[in-house]
């Protein structure tokens, strides 16, 4: 214990007011800054029905106020960014989790109830088009993420608006068209000049793409290749230009098509106006903007515009897409494809009442376990055609023990949940065993003094953990193939035999036990090293003039004696295997499948490969509640290991050491 | 654990006198243990020379029928360097970026913590040490739900750490900054007198000056040896970016890499030359820093 030289009050007295006063102000200012981004995203995730993650968010921003506010809490300033980190990224997932293990969060009710509202008013079958509202024509984009934009045109106005996704529109600048400083012809059909380029004479491009052999545009060009082109072939791929011929050809469609080219050239690059020989289409190709076509720009931003098949494809997502302004959005309209407007809602939410009521025909639905459900009493009579029974999409709520029965009740699910368990169980535990037997074999043959080049073989052993368990886990996936790998050519050669390692549940788990060996066994051994070295040689000769032989050397001195130092290592090895995540998934998928089980499960499945799948490996859909179930258990398991471990180890030692 | 290492290295120093003159005495047992060994390294090494075998053979396939296979090629190593059909130096570099900011960020937060904790005494400490300890017991891989959500619900107001950003990832990454590590650090920290302390006080020094221009420079070696051990662990992530990261120009080279083995292709070729290329520097890490690593692994400070 080591005593503290000067008394802590004195010591730890240097708050957010000692200092300069520039210095002071700068802090003030820097925590205001904080608090005003940190109220704003609260009181968004409050309005949206976030409510744990908001109060999580508030706890931290005023705790950190606390700190920076009081000089008594100094020391705490330099905890704050670990402490904020590890509550929100530790402790509240872990609380999270068991909340939701409470709830129906699942496919069909991912929405918070605020969320599920908006959602339902704005579905297409309850829009009609809002008073006054302007309609739009429209070319829609998406990026990789899969978000739509749309590129909008008055219908009136003929005004151009770009509306991304939920964000809110802006006019089209030239930058965005890819027109910046181009200089149209008057009756706009050639270029006269781009700014920054010069216009390169027709006799000379030949001589001024000498050397070149690509352009790289923007999507969806990408790639156009120089050189000579045959006219008559129709096997080209993606876009070529010839300088000598001045022709650019086009093989994405069904049949090529043909441009001339004029071409401007500037520092960056050449820019090329090229417009189709016996057509009207006109393309602007710049290395500083975006491809434009028929004075469409191919893309904006990272969006790309949708061919037709991809439009068809995604047509009712796009439908139930909110463009622009998130309060006042402009959507597709659902009847009329080709024109998108500001809509409004046949439904209206009343608070006082907690239902959606249809404004035109008086038909009430009410909120059960998050979906909102017809009042049957509400239809009048003289409807045509019958409401629909619930409206989608619902949201969350809590839902009691609902998972926990269902889990232990519902027999396909326990049985193969059940098996999962005991493999997870016997899986780490086995691994602990076979690692620690074989590192400790290796260790005593490396610290064998007989042994030439010690250092180097070490190293040499270590490179199977050196590895990472990304890559060697689907190396013995390729060695283990039970068709073409060379394990099952080995064997099959020798003894005639060929396990299955893939479909077979038994070999598959040997296969894993295998992996899992080649694996862990160097950290065994160098653990053990570290272990053998510090027990006193003098033992070994009392042992050894006691008449001890080899084994009984082993048996009574060095075994225990390298237990004592690693057992604690032993156990956290038991519980990182016990949620060794990667092996499991990168190997088998946790397969081959247990057959009749309602929940996707494997014979290789751990608990948390088995958690995971629930949650974001099927296609079907997601079930976070479920998952967070079993979550539960793991956490319980996890922390009576940890508990465990703490209690009879050094654990309270170190703690009460360094206090 | 310095002790250990250094109590290794003189041991080491004797036992080659001594290991010679038992080689000559004994040549049977040496034999024993040689054979011993050997198996043992054929064990080790083979699915490296497996994957290298594969990485150069040009039928792209798992089949192995000989070591060095007929017309044994580079095309893989060219094709993953050169083309752009595979986005492999994309996933690389997110590797590489991803470990390297969360690395730099997490190295400020554990040393900020173990500053504190080792160098102030104040009401709260003990337990703020016993919680850090405690609470970094749960992997990654079972806060993922929970993370992904928050993720999911942060990055509808700010973009920046929406799920596929690699903001989110980092953030991720940094939940287990003030972990084990700080723990190592706070060790470290402790060993250097407290009588600077007094002394810079008395020079005048704030807190941070002391902090940055004394005290740092001291533990400079142990900074990178717990640098090294997060770029590691960042490195060799799988769960998170698996969750997180969903186009192929965010994912890293955990997930990139496995696109190549899945159900619908299996380009084993193209997999074991970027495997190779990805492993390689980590590699070569560990085999430089493995005494330190023994160091950091007997006190737990690697969780992957």
């Amino acid at each position: 214990m080591t005593q503290s030289p000067t008394p802590p009050e004195r010591e730890n007295r240097r708050g957010l007011f000692s200092g300069s006063v520039p210095m002071t102000l700068l802090r003030l200012g820097a925590l205001a800054l904080i608090d005003a981004f940190a109220i704003w995203l609260i009181a968004n995730l409050f309005n949206d029905g976030f409510h744990p993650l908001a109060i999580t968010l508030a706890i931290i921003t005023l705790a950190i106020n606390i700190i920076f506010l009081n000089e008594r809490l100094y020391p705490f300033q330099w905890l704050s960014p670990g402490l904020a980190l590890l509550v929100l990224m530790v402790v509240f997932p872990v609380l999270i989790t068991i909340y939701y293990a409470f709830t129906n969060y699942r496919t069909g009710n991912l929405l918070t109830k605020p969320q599920a509202i908006t959602q339902i008013l704005r579905r297409p079958e309850n829009r009609v088009l809002a008073e006054g509202s302007q309609t739009y024509g429209y070319t829609a984009y998406r990026n990789e993420a899969g978000e739509f934009l749309l590129l909008l045109e008055g219908r009136e106005t003929g005004e151009l608006l770009v509306a991304p996704q939920n964000e809110t529109e802006h006019p089209l600048t030239p930058e965005l068209a890819g027109l910046a400083g181009v200089t149209f012809s008057d009756d706009g059909e050639t270029v006269e000049a781009i700014e920054g380029y010069e216009l390169v004479p027709a006799d000379e491009i030949a001589a001024a793409f000498e050397g070149v052999e690509t352009l790289e545009y923007g999507p969806p060009i990408g790639t156009v290749l120089v050189g000579p082109v045959d006219p008559e072939a129709e096997d080209g791929e993606g876009y070529a230009y010839d300088p000598a011929a001045n022709l650019f050809v086009d093989f994405t469609g069904r049949r090529p098509a043909f441009y001339t080219a004029q071409v401007f050239r500037s520092g960056e690059g050449f820019a090329l106006w090229l417009t189709e020989d016996g057509g009207n289409d006109t393309i602007l190709l710049r290395p500083d903007g975006p491809a434009v076509v028929n004075g469409i720009p191919q893309s904006i931003y990272d969006y790309v515009i949708m061919s037709a098949r991809e439009r068809t494809a995604s047509s009712s997502a796009l439908v139930e897409a909110a463009f622009g302004n998130p309060e006042d959005p402009i959507q597709i309209d659902p009847f009329s494809a080709n024109r998108a407007a500001r809509f409004q809602s046949v439904l209206r939410y009343e608070p006082e009442t907690d239902s959606l009521v249809n404004q035109f025909t008086g038909v009430i639905y009410r909120p059960v376990q998050g979906t909102f459900r017809l009042v049957p009493e509400s239809v009048p009579p003289d409807l045509e055609t019958p409401p629909p029974e619930e409206l989608r999409p619902g949201y969350y709520v809590t839902v009691g023990l609902e998972n926990f029965t269902r889990l232990f009740r519902d027999q396909s699910i326990w049985g193969p949940f059940f098996t999962v368990f005991l493999w997870t169980i016997f899986h780490a535990a086995a691994v602990v065993f076979i690692t620690f037997a074989l590192g400790m074999g290796m260790a005593l043959l490396i610290n064998d003094e007989i042994v030439p080049m010690r250092k180097f073989f070490r190293s040499i052993l270590l490179i199977p953990y050196a590895i990472p368990a990304f890559i060697s886990v689907v190396v013995w996936r390729g060695i283990l193939d039970p068709n073409l790998g060379v394990i099952n050519n080995v064997l099959g050669g020798l003894l005639g035999i060929a396990p299955n390692w893939y479909g077979d549940a038994m070999a598959a788990r040997a296969a894993i036990l295998l992996i899992q060996l080649w694996l862990g066994f160097p950290y065994m051994m160098l653990i053990i090293t570290g272990a053998l070295q510090s027990i006193p040689a003098d033992i070994y000769e009392a042992a050894t003039v006691d008449g001890a032989n080899a084994f009984q050397r082993f048996r009574s001195i060095t075994l225990p004696l390298v237990l004592v130092t690693v057992g604690p290592l032993l156990i956290a090895s038991f519980a990182f295997n016990f949620n060794n995540f990667t092996v499991i998934q990168l190997f088998n998928r946790g397969g081959p499948a247990i057959p009749g089980s309602s929940v996707p499960t494997g014979y290789t499945d751990i608990l948390i490969t088995y958690t995971y799948r629930q949650a974001f490996g099927t296609a079907g859909g997601t079930d976070y509640a479920f998952a967070s179930t079993i979550s539960i258990l793991i956490f319980l398991i996890v922390a009576a290991i940890t508990i465990f471990n703490f209690r009879f180890t050094r654990g309270w030692e170190e703690i009460s050491e360094n206090v | 654990m310095s002790s250990i290492v250094a109590t290794r290295r003189t041991r080491a120093d004797e036992g080659e006198d001594r290991g010679t003159l038992l080689r000559r005495r004994y040549p049977g047992r040496l034999a024993v243990r040689l054979v011993l060994l050997a198996i043992a390294i054929i064990y080790a090494l083979f699915p490296v020379v497996w994957i290298i075998s594969v990485s150069i053979n040009p039928a792209n396939t798992n089949v192995v029928r000989q070591l060095v296979p007929p017309n044994a090629t580079l095309q893989w190593y060219e094709m993953l360097l050169n083309s752009t059909q595979y986005p492999f130096l994309t996933w690389l570099f997110n590797s590489v970026k991803l470990s390297v900011i969360t690395m730099v960020l997490s190295l400020a937060v554990a040393t900020f913590g173990a500053f504190a904790l080792s160098r102030f005494r104040f009401t709260g400490r003990r337990l703020t040490l016993l919680t850090v300890f405690l609470v970094q017991v749960f992997p990654s891989s079972l806060l993922v739900i929970g993370i992904f959500n928050i993720l999911l619900q942060l990055g509808i107001y700010v973009d920046p750490v929406a799920i596929n950003t690699h903001g989110g990832a980092i953030l991720a990454y940094l939940g287990g900054a003030l972990g084990i590590n700080t723990w190592l650090l706070k060790g470290f920290f402790d060993t250097i007198p407290r009588e600077l302390d007094e002394a810079a006080q008395i020079d005048g020094a704030t807190h941070w000056i002391y902090f940055w221009r004394i005290l740092l420079p001291l533990v400079r070696p142990i900074l990178a040896v717990v640098a090294i051990l997060i770029f590691i662990s960042t490195y060799n992530d799988y769960v998170i970016a698996l969750t997180l990261l969903r186009s192929t120009s965010q994912q890293t080279l955990s997930v990139g890499l496995n696109l190549f083995i899945s159900d619908t292709g299996t380009e084993w070729g193209v997999f074991a030359a970027g495997a190779l290329m990805g492993a390689l520097p980590i590699v070569v890490l560990y085999l430089l820093m493995q005494d330190y690593i023994v160091g950091g692994l007997t006190s737990g400070a690697v969780k992957g």
